[in-house]
């Protein structure tokens, strides 16, 4: 139900970001969200602006890829995900010395929620649906501490 | 633990009143202000504790008011309050570095619980300023041919070497050594490294 109203929303601001160029060819990203509907969308919004945007359904198909360390890789996740959370992927990467700067975002946040992620470590927080503007604009920021 | 102030800022007086009487209920010293001018002006940097701002003031705004206060190097612990539950305020808040971001309304012990975290993070903070103030007062107190040596022996260079590179005997080098870490009151070479490593750390800042 969620899909129907996001999707539409995200197609929409799609038009709109070609201002908010961000010059990060040389980002990597993973993309872990549950929605096959969001995350076409936002893949749509990302891929031709970063060096790769790899995409998982949940963070334990993320953990389950051999991972290895890359520079400016940068892990977009929402919350709320079948088995661990984001928080919990986060936090899971980080023990495996793969501390990953990474931005968090969901559907109905609340501000204890918001307060959580930061204090564990995220970088930024995302409310959906209105995300692509404010996704964009985090990763500009993100870039800008990498260089 | 040392004494500590906790600065209760909001426009609000009945809100103001509340926090202040809690926290003076729990035994911690507390001082209202009714917009962030009055405080920033009242602001004791050498004094330990927290700030609890309300987000939303006539004025400076509470998260101007965080800005204003770093910028006069103030580096309290802040907790937010706000009356709204707005998560993008709450991020750009702890994004700026925030200890935390409460909402109202808020449970007494919430309140309690979070001002005693941030309390004690400052004390702890002030303690190591303090340690760190008394390494630097030492290292200031060392010769100049003391802090040539020290220069080079945590750099790890032996005594013979030192000695070469200063045109002295071996002998002398051991005595400026043995001065050295008696001034620094260091028990051994790894805490004199440590010291002059954090000093340097903080001094290149």
């Amino acid at each position: 139900m969620t899909n129907v109203i996001i999707a539409p929303l995200i197609a929409g601001i799609l038009s709109t970001m070609s201002a908010n160029r961000i010059n990060d060819a040389r980002l990597a990203l993973y993309l872990v969200e549950p929605s096959a509907v969001i995350t076409e969308a936002l893949a749509t919004l990302l891929e031709d602006r970063v060096r790769s945007l790899d995409c998982f359904p949940s963070g334990e198909s993320l953990l389950s890829e051999g991972l290895i360390l890359a520079p400016r890789r940068i892990l977009i996740t929402e919350l709320n995900l079948p088995g661990m959370n984001g928080i919990d992927l986060m936090l899971a990467l980080e023990r495996q010395h793969l501390s990953t700067p990474t931005i968090i975002m969901t559907l109905g946040a609340n501000v204890s929620t918001a307060v959580q992620a930061i204090r564990q470590g995220a970088v930024d927080f995302v409310e959906k649906p209105c995300i692509a503007v404010e996704l964009l604009a985090s990763l500009c920021r993100i870039e800008a501490t990498l260089r | 633990m040392r004494r500590s102030t906790v600065y209760v800022v909001d426009d609000n007086a009945a809100v103001r009143d509340a926090l202040l009487t809690l926290l003076d209920s729990v035994g911690i010293e507390a001082l209202g202000f009714d917009s962030g001018e009055c405080f920033l002006e009242q602001l004791n940097p050498e004094r330990a504790g927290c700030a609890l701002l309300d987000v939303r003031m006539p004025g400076i705004c509470g998260l101007e008011l965080a800005r204003q206060m770093r910028k006069q190097k103030s580096e309290l612990p802040i907790v937010f309050i706000s009356a709204h539950g707005d998560v993008r305020l709450a991020v750009e808040a702890m994004r700026f570095g925030a200890e935390d971001f409460i909402e109202k309304p808020f449970r007494d012990q919430d309140i309690i619980d979070r001002v005693q975290r941030c309390i004690e993070l400052d004390c702890h903070r002030h303690e190591r300023l303090r340690e760190l103030h008394e390494v630097r007062q030492r290292l200031y107190a060392l010769t100049s041919r003391e802090q040539l040596v020290l220069e080079r022996i945590v750099r790890g260079e032996p005594n013979k070497e030192v000695a070469a590179a200063l045109n002295v005997s071996t002998r002398t080098i051991e005595s400026h050594r043995a001065h050295v870490m008696k001034k620094m009151r260091a028990p051994c070479l790894a805490t004199l490294v440590s010291m002059v490593t954090t000093v340097q750390m903080i001094e290149f800042d």
